[in-house]
């Protein structure tokens, strides 16, 4: 497989059909962090919009951290403004829950739709974290990043992303204990 | 998690919990459209195809505001 570093190197060079391996190679982790940090309707949109701000700046990229790093750098600075530009309420577990996809119960096994149901409210909650708080939670608890690594992305020292990874956990507990009774159900 | 730092998270027994109750996102991560990297493309192309005439068009009006600057700068030693 064709490194990073060399797919940069051809799309330097005008190669767009290396920048289109690069884009297939990181589209997954961009839009989950994006959907994870703005919710999944805006999702789209600010990977798009991370991919080209990453193509514009790629003879910036200096190798100093890997290219998914850097590239995550730019998703997550690109999910803030959105959110800062929308300015959008908290989310309400209540106007905001998706519809259960199939509310047949024949159709629909009852602890499938329970587990749907679940995921829909941890979503909100997490979505109710203040936004530095839940791209912690996000870059390490949900897509698994080494703490060095998210102290790349956040620009941030290590001990710094440790006690701030600590205090998100225990907002996210607390606003689970307090709002839902999912934290009292086994996993 | 990354293996490499399981041994630095020491984890409370409530923070245990969360990380069990975050499985529920981990295993149905959102998943994207297939159109994205189509969009992303188009996006590249049609922005490298304006981006090369607006810098041009750049240059010029800032060559043009420089020419009249100097048409209308004092001579050397008229205060």
């Amino acid at each position: 497989m064709e490194s990073d570093e060399s797919l940069i190197e051809r799309t330097l060079q005008g190669d767009l059909g290396a920048f289109e391996h690069l884009v297939q190679r990181h589209r997954g982790i961009v839009f989950r962090v994006a959907a994870r940090i703005v919710g999944p309707e805006d999702a789209e949109d600010v990977s798009q919009d991370a991919f080209l701000r990453a193509f514009h700046r790629l003879d910036q990229y200096r190798g100093s951290a890997a290219f998914r790093t850097w590239l995550l750098q730019i998703t997550q600075n690109t999910a803030l403004n959105a959110l800062t530009r929308t300015r959008r309420r908290p989310a309400d577990p209540v106007a905001d829950a998706p519809e259960a996809a199939d509310p047949d119960p024949v159709r629909q096994p009852a602890r499938e739709l329970e587990r749907r149901e679940r995921q829909q409210r941890l979503e909100l909650k997490l979505r109710n974290l203040r936004p530095e708080y839940r791209s912690l939670l996000v870059l390490r608890d949900l897509e698994g990043l080494s703490y060095g690594e998210i102290s790349d992305v956040l620009d941030m020292p290590l001990g710094s992303v440790k006690g701030r990874l600590h205090r998100a956990r225990d907002e996210l507990i607390e606003l689970l204990r307090t709002n839902t009774y999912d934290w009292e159900l086994p996993a | 998690m990354n293996a490499g730092d399981s041994s630095a998270d020491e984890l409370s027994p409530a923070e245990r919990r969360l990380t069990e109750y975050l499985e529920l996102l981990r295993v149905s991560p959102p998943a994207e459209r297939p159109q994205l990297v189509g969009r992303v493309i188009r996006g590249v192309r049609w922005q490298r195809a304006v981006r090369e005439p607006l810098v041009l068009v750049g240059a010029v009006a800032s060559a043009l505001l420089d020419g009249v600057g100097l048409l209308f700068k004092p001579p050397a030693g008229r205060p």
